[in-house]
């Protein structure tokens, strides 16, 4: 059996800061692996390495995708988790993890991330995650972070927050990271639970506004932002066309107002 | 015998220089590997190398060429050879 993590090619990095995003339990309105897409597209980042799903899926639950075209299959894609690389600036290297929560063997799974980690020298991680919550739909999504030390929260202006409960694979590899030294900023978009709007770009806008700077890259957010507007109107129409769903609005802004 | 994806090497560019590189020709690989098998072939971080080269990449100026691993692009100046 070969290894999991499979390298595409061997770079010459020299400040490599590690983004990564998952789809699955962490990703609500798939914001945390759309932002990476868009980041990744931004920036031009080339293939660097995958993970092989056989050891990590149930493929009867995370199905391969087949494309059918004319009658002939054109295409069969397999749940990978891929790693893409391209300079932020002359000083450092973004490498982009756009990956899929595992099934199985997580901590074989997290091996293959540490083996990339300390092969590529990475000593900064941001991870990309949302959630979903009773927050009013037509406010900006929040965004709370989650550090490897608090002075990493104050240095970019971050609220600390409180939490204990169930957590994912980013929390699994947060956990990791840190024990091995590595610098580690989790982002989480707080998007609304009772409208489910997939891919969610106001998610995705809030993750990318608040990680530009950290990221130390400059991005063309304007075609994101036109995709949140739109997303927004079509929120508004649903809401507006339920009745229970605009009552339970109005209750979560009477406690807003209320806090 | 795994390959480098051509699509790969479209994106590739040389991590000195920033110049995009190309698949190198079988002329210039049996050249480099001639000298290879001389013993008298070295790599620009000063090791001998002793391997001969399946498939490489070659910067556009045409004077530092990549070695690929099985199927993998070393885009490493250590690694890398002056033509």
């Amino acid at each position: 059996m070969n290894e999991p993590l499979r390298w595409q090619v061997r770079p010459q990095l020299r400040d490599p800061l590690l983004v990564l995003s998952f789809e699955g339990w962490n990703d609500a309105g798939e914001s945390a692996t759309t932002a990476a897409r868009y980041l990744a597209e931004q920036i031009g980042a080339a293939p660097l390495a995958e993970i092989d799903p056989e050891l990590f899926f149930d493929f009867s639950v995370r199905r391969p995708i087949v494309t059918v075209e004319d009658g002939v299959v054109t295409d069969f894609a397999w749940p990978l988790s891929r790693f893409l690389y391209a300079a932020a600036d002359e000083a450092h290297e973004l490498v982009i993890g756009i990956a899929i929560e595992p099934h199985l063997r997580w901590r074989l799974f997290a091996d293959q991330v540490l083996a990339l980690v300390d092969q590529l020298q990475v000593r900064r991680t941001v991870m990309l995650g949302a959630y979903l919550a009773d927050v009013l739909y037509s406010r900006p999504v929040g965004i709370t972070a989650v550090a490897s030390d608090a002075a990493l929260l104050e240095r970019h202006g971050l609220e600390a927050t409180r939490y204990e409960g169930p957590t994912g694979v980013i929390g699994m590899l947060g956990q990791l990271l840190r024990e091995r030294g590595v610098e580690v900023l989790a982002l989480w978009a707080g998007l609304p639970h009772y409208i489910h709007v997939t891919p969610n770009p106001r998610g995705a806008l809030a993750l990318l506004e608040r990680a530009e700077p950290i990221l130390d890259v400059k991005l063309d957010l304007d075609p994101l932002r036109a995709a949140a507007r739109e997303c927004e109107q079509s929120m508004s129409q649903m809401v507006s066309g339920d009745a229970e769903l605009s009552e339970y609005v109005r209750e979560l802004k009477r406690r807003e107002f209320a806090q | 015998m795994p390959q480098v994806a051509t699509d790969l090497v479209e994106i590739l560019v040389c991590p000195e220089t920033k110049q995009p590189v190309r698949l190198a020709t079988a002329p210039e690989l049996a050249g480099v590997n001639e000298k290879i098998r001389a013993g008298t072939m070295r790599n620009r971080g000063g090791e001998a190398v002793k391997t001969e080269l399946v498939e490489a990449l070659i910067r556009e100026d045409g004077r530092i060429l990549y070695p690929v691993d099985d199927g993998i692009p070393v885009m490493l100046v250590e690694e890398s050879i002056e033509l």
